[in-house]
């Protein structure tokens, strides 16, 4: 018996991670989930009802971007962007949330609850909730209501009823014991949409299987502007004259061959995974492609500072949150606490699919610090108009420190996971300080005269 | 005498009324206090203590068990320092040569097990004077070597078993966790909130005894002896958690003694 349970228990691992370390009263509602996504995995018309919310609700495919100015003022490899940022609601998490609402509805459920750490994906799950009619309930820690309160804002506007979460260091690692503690309560009528590629069997596979349309439109779209930009070479003479010499040669450098059918290196962020997933499963056998992950440095290197599990040293294997994965965790097996500048990225652990690949190396993780991130956020604001989120921040910023050292002619694409509109409030203290002040100042007069 | 072997007697021993199981986080409100309150349950008719592990993501515990292992864990609470502790209320126990026959089990999430080592933590356990382990996160269908670790020194490993735990399931996991008793959860959600006990809970409860056919213990929301009474019938040993901790916070309100208030607490379940 034990050796029959063990190999079913196989299926739901990447290598050593994974798994569904579930308190048994959540068994059921797990066997349903599972039974579920069995049926609609590869139903034909499950996914042309997918593709067809994705194109007009979200607004998919999103572009991919050549950032042509950012990529000769860093005069080495070209940064290409994939633009998340612009599907609805400002960030890759609308891909999942919308999935995982037509399957709650195929499932009959009547209810999604969710949590959320930036709010990205609790208001893309509000979002996806109230389009499909579903009654909606957000977890998020205090922590995060009061730095993201924009999205806490949305979410009401959506008609989610958005629950602080009190416990422990009240960011996403608590929300996350919250929702799950709040789905034991109530499993009938409720779906828990949880928002990265991580948790207990088979949440991880639901996540990256809706996410991977991120590398799926990347592929095709990047075979498409390569093509453009040969296209281009061909007609500008300058190329062979003033090669490595003027401000467009890492533009069009190299691109004489026509042909290049998948870029050279990737970099995404990665909080509990879902963008880089999203973006690199699809490529996943194209050796030939570094694969990225950029975790968050925080503000040093201590336990505590920063939320790097894959490279730091102080991340573990164990179980925690129902799945086996790296965790920062001290002697006891107890979570350490996390700290960065995006609220999205502050997680002690990690999917364990990417935990696998990173482990086996199919994926490199490298890091980026908070002021890094604050860097990028202007670099790119000034370079290219684009406003990126910090938790994208964190590829870009890893992207730039790359591209310098490539050499030119090299693509590197970047996941541009969401948009920044949302950290103004972190940001514009830190870029725009005292202006930023005398504005809240005079706001919080005007709506006292208002209210 | 293993464990396993100590439980198994003292369920015999005590056929005809139902044990009582309380629950403690180990080395809360700190280490002193932690141990006096638990040699506290003992002396005043607890038969079966457990003991929590401080973890600090508690996933089926309510507020009031998720702040006391938080702070408890912030007071510097470690691993070890439980097990020690345990060992001490052990051994004074032994030493009182009071008779009458207690068994303490530890309750932990299974990260704070990895994080020690789990062939470590169970020979610690072990030698310390633990009976049985609970581990409610440690799937019965999941990949994991501590039940048949704990096996092979025999400490019981309890199974939890929830109200739509199909029959034949209840069979497996039995099957896999060896132990004198299974542990019945009673209704859905975390710790904490009382629960009702109905024909429903009577139905329930007797399904788990012909499907385990081994001892059954009930617990989650036992606030008060109205339903120890109810579920006395039906169960061989109730379990009372978060009750405990309330009757603590509420004494050091006061200004009172939490072993006094444990004592008060332990009595008014107790039916002798």
């Amino acid at each position: 018996m034990e050796k029959i349970m063990n190999e079913q228990a196989r299926k739901r691992y990447f290598g050593d991670f994974g798994g569904r370390f579930i308190p048994e009263v959540l068994v059921p509602a797990f066997e349903e989930l599972e039974e579920a996504w069995a049926s609609v995995k590869h139903d034909r018309k499950f996914f042309d009802e997918l593709e067809r919310a994705q194109r007009d609700f979200v607004g998919r495919p999103t572009p991919l971007l050549l950032a042509e100015n950012l990529t000769t003022s860093c005069g080495g490899g070209r940064i290409w962007l994939k633009m998340e940022a612009l599907a609805h609601t400002g960030a890759h998490k609308i891909n999942n949330a919308l999935g995982q609402g037509l399957l709650a509805k195929k499932m009959g459920k009547k209810r999604l609850i969710a949590e959320t750490g930036a709010g990205q994906h609790g208001l893309a799950t509000a979002a996806v909730a109230a389009r499909l009619g579903l009654e909606c309930e957000i977890f998020m820690g205090e922590v995060d209501m009061a730095r993201q309160h924009p999205n806490v804002y949305g979410m009401r506007l959506f008609g989610a009823r958005v629950t602080a979460v009190t416990e422990g260091s009240r960011t996403l690692t608590d929300a996350v014991n919250a929702a799950m503690k709040s789905w034991t309560e109530r499993v009938s009528d409720t779906h828990y949409l949880i928002g990265s590629a991580l948790g207990p069997y088979p949440f991880p596979e639901i996540v990256r299987t809706f996410q991977s349309v991120i590398g799926k439109e990347l592929r095709s779209q990047f075979r498409e502007r390569y093509a453009e930009l040969a296209g281009r070479a061909s007609r500008d003479p300058s190329i062979e004259m003033e090669q490595g010499a003027s401000s467009g040669s890492c533009i069009l450098a190299g691109v004489s061959d026509a042909q290049k059918s998948l870029p050279d290196v990737m970099v995404a962020c990665v909080g509990g995974g879902s963008n880089s997933i999203g973006l690199f499963h699809d490529f996943l056998d194209d050796e030939s492609v570094r694969l990225v992950g950029v975790e968050a440095g925080g503000h040093g290197t201590a336990p505590g500072e920063h939320a790097v599990r894959m490279t730091s040293g102080q991340g573990r294997p164990g179980v925690v949150q129902a799945y086996r994965s790296i965790f920062l965790q001290d002697d006891n097996g107890s979570l350490l606490p996390t700290s960065s500048v995006s609220a999205g990225l502050d997680y002690a652990g990690i999917g364990p699919e990417l935990a696998y690949y990173g482990k086996n190396g199919r994926i490199e993780f490298t890091s980026a610090s908070d002021e890094e991130v604050l860097d990028a956020v202007q670099v790119l604001a000034r370079t290219e108009g684009i406003l990126p989120a910090l938790e994208s921040a964190h590829a870009l910023a890893a992207a730039v420190r790359l591209a310098r050292t490539l050499p030119v002619g090299t693509d590197i694409v970047v996941n541009i996971s969401g948009r920044g509109d949302k950290d103004l409030f972190i940001t514009a203290p830190r870029l725009d300080g005292e202006d930023w002040l005398d504005f809240l100042k005079a706001e919080v007069a005007r709506l006292e005269g208002l209210l | 005498m293993n464990g396993m072997q100590k439980i198994q007697m003292l369920f015999e021993q005590n056929k005809g009324r139902p044990l009582l199981m309380t629950h403690a986080v180990g080395g809360w409100p700190d280490l002193d206090t932690s141990e006096s309150v638990l040699s506290a349950m003992l002396e005043s008719g607890a038969d079966m203590i457990e003991v929590q592990i401080p973890f600090s993501e508690p996933a089926a515990d309510g507020p009031l068990i998720v702040s006391a292992n938080h702070e408890a864990l912030a007071g510097g609470v470690t691993t070890r320092k439980v097990l020690e502790m345990i060992g001490r209320v052990c051994e004074k126990r032994s030493l009182a040569g009071s008779g009458r026959l207690t068994s303490v089990l530890v309750m932990s999430y299974l990260n704070p097990i990895l994080a020690y080592g789990e062939k470590a933590f169970v020979s610690d356990a072990r030698s310390f004077g633990v009976d049985g382990l609970i581990v409610p996160d440690c799937a019965p269908d999941e990949i994991s070597l501590l039940p048949e670790i704990a096996a092979e020194v025999g400490l019981a490993f309890v199974p939890l078993i929830a109200p739509d735990t199909e029959s034949s399931r209840i069979e497996q996991i039995c099957n896999r966790f060896c132990s004198p008793f299974v542990y019945a959860v009673l209704r859905y959600g975390v710790t904490g909130k009382s629960t009702s006990i109905d024909s429903l809970t009577e139905a329930y409860l007797s399904r788990v005894r012909s499907a385990s056919g081994c001892a059954v213990a009930a617990g989650f929301g036992i606030r008060e002896r109205r339903q120890v009474e109810a579920l006395g019938c039906s169960v061989d040993c109730v379990v009372a958690g978060s009750v405990f901790i309330e009757a603590m916070n509420e004494a050091a309100s006061r200004g009172s003694g939490m072993t006094d208030a444990v004592r008060g607490m332990v009595a008014e379940l107790v039916r002798y």
